[in-house]
Order: C-alpha cells, then structure tokens, then sequence
C-alpha cells in the first residue's frame, strides 16, 4: 500500500463506517454550534466581548476545518490510488474558485473606488437628488 | 462488478464503486457545480454593499432561525450516509428507512427556506429591490433549487427500492445521490457561514 499513497495531507484511510459518518456528524455539529455562538454573542454584546477581526477569523477557521471533517469523513476523499484523478480535479477547482472569488472581490472594490462609488459619494448623490434613504440610516 | 453482488462483502462493494468511473464522472460534474457556486459567491460578495437604500444583511436575517435550517441540512446528510452503509450491507429495508428519513429532514429544510423567502417578498424585499437582495436569491436560491432536484432524485430512488430489488448498478446510483447530498451540505457551510453568520457580523 505504500506505492499507492500520493503526496497530500489526506489519510490512506479505512473504510466507511457508522463510526466515520457518527464522528464527522458530532465534530460537524460541534463547530456549526461553535460558530453560530460566537457570533450571537458577539451580536448581543454589540462587538464588546470580541474583537470583529479574531471573530471573523475563528468562525472562517471553523468553516474550513467542517469543510475538511466532511470531505474526509462523509465524501471519504483519501489519498487512495484509485483516487487521485479525483483529489487533483478537486484541488484544481478550489484552486480557480479561489482565483475567481478573490479576485473579483479585489477588482470591483478597486474599480469601486476609483470610480467614487463609495459610501460617501453614494450618500452625496442621495442627498442631492433627495431620495429616500430612511431604511440606510436605519442601521 | 462483475461479481454476483450475493458473494461481495460491503467493502468489496464500496472500494469498487467509489473508484468507478462513473463516480470520478459525476465528481467531475460535481466540480463544475462548484465553479457555478463559487462565481455566485463572488457575485453576492460584490454586490453585497449595493443595498439601494433598501434593507442590509443584518436587517433580514434571523440566525437562530437559519441556524435550525442548517440543522436540518446536516442530520440529513448523517442520515443519507446511513442509508448508503445500509445499501452496501444489502439491507433493504433500513436502506428505504434512512432514506425517507434523508428525504423528510431535506424536505424540512426546503419548507423553511421557502417561508423565508416568502417572509421577504411580503415585505418587499424581493430580488429587484437591491443588488444585495439579487445576490443574494441568486446565491442560496440556487442551492434551494439543486436541494429540490435532489429531492426528485431521492423520491425515485425510494419508489424503485419498494418495486426492484437491489442491484449493483442501484448502489451505484444511490453512492452518486450520496455525493450530491453531501455536497450540497458542504455548499450550505459556505453559505450560512459567508452569508449569514457574516452577515450579522459584519
């Protein structure tokens, strides 16, 4: 079996079993109750018990780390031979969603920006052509 | 799978299918869904500060209330697997029981988007009121679509089980169903967590 293990941080694992599926649903249930705690405490507190920058960061982290605990334990990707078209294809997509996302985000508030479509120029031309905004500064 | 599917043990069974190439095909196709979910993702992301006057993220989400679909979602992606264990084992009849249970948990889930989505349009807040609302539909109304396709696909399933016995070409139909509703449960992380939870946190 050591000739067909591939070089990624994925387990030659063992098959699917209801000790997989009930560890992946506990660890799953786990980090979705983590995440939804931590931002409804830190809506209720109205951001004093945590700082927005380590909230973001811990409840993306837990994300991923579901995204993982679920490809692994109820999709069963491994670094089986029989596999590897599939781990290369996924790690390809992600790869090019990465790409697309990030890189659209980045352009469009670039091209935002310099184009004076920021919040301040919006609220200038609202004001300007007195338009109904009540429901913006409601919040 | 040429054997007699009586002499495979489950795991014979598992190990064939999951390297089949019908599995890697229908991954394939699996990928290029993400890709449509991935540019709807950056769609809503860019169009998120375009709320037009109109209501913002934090006004129109209930987290607890998505918090119990995302529930939902999950035990039935735990119960989908358990029905597959059920058809590699060769249990029929436990196969058809978690898969109606699969079925009711997603169907669920269904009910709840939907109301929340008429919840919306009640109050104005349909797709063309702001380029944040449009990313929005657009986004998890999709995923509510492939939920539903999903559903049609796990109703024929269940009724070709009580009328056909179980074939090896069946498990390999239900391990592709498997896939797709795991999959759309790992699109549904994404989802409450860039959409929901960042929503109200942001």
């Amino acid at each position: 079996m050591s000739k067909s293990t591939i070089i990624t941080p994925l387990p030659n694992h063992a098959h699917a079993s209801v000790a997989t599926y009930v560890s992946g649903f506990v660890i799953s249930v786990a980090l979705t109750v983590g995440a939804f705690a931590l931002v409804m405490a830190y809506d209720a507190s109205d951001g004093e018990i945590l700082n927005q920058r380590v909230l973001v960061v811990t409840v993306t982290l837990f994300a991923v780390a579901q995204l993982a605990v679920q490809s692994l334990f109820f999709l069963h990707l491994s670094g089986k031979r029989s596999l590897r078209p599939t781990v290369y294809s996924t790690m390809f997509t992600v790869a090019t969603l990465l790409t697309i996302v990030i890189g659209s985000i980045w352009i469009m508030n670039n091209l935002n920006y310099n184009m004076g479509h920021d919040e301040g120029s919006v609220q200038y031309i609202q004001d300007k052509e007195n338009i109904d905004s009540s429901h913006a500064k409601n919040h | 799978m040429n054997k007699d599917i009586a002499t495979t043990t489950p795991h014979e069974l598992e190990e064939s299918i999951q390297s089949s190439k019908t599995s890697l095909g229908f991954w394939l196709y699996l990928m290029t869904d993400l890709m449509l979910f991935g540019s709807l993702f950056a769609a809503y992301l860019v169009l998120k500060p375009g709320t037009a006057g109109g209501p913002g993220p934090k006004e129109i989400f209930d987290l607890p209330y998505v918090f119990g679909e995302t529930m939902l979602l999950l035990l039935s992606s735990f119960a989908c697997g358990l029905a597959l264990l059920s058809a590699y084992a060769k249990k029929k009849r436990a196969t058809i029981f978690w898969l109606v249970v699969t079925g009711v948990l997603g169907l669920a889930f269904l009910a709840m988007e939907i109301h929340e989505f008429s919840a919306l349009l009640h109050e104005g807040y349909s797709w063309t009121r702001s380029g944040f609302l449009s990313g929005y539909f657009g986004l998890v109304g999709t995923h509510g679509l492939h939920i539903t396709i999903g559903l049609l696909w796990l109703v024929s399933s269940v009724v070709y089980l009580l009328h056909k016995p179980m074939t090896p070409r069946f498990l390999q139909r239900l391990t592709l169903f498997a896939m797709f509703w795991h999959f759309l449960d790992i699109v549904w992380i994404c989802i409450f967590t860039i959409v929901y939870l960042f929503g109200v946190a942001l």
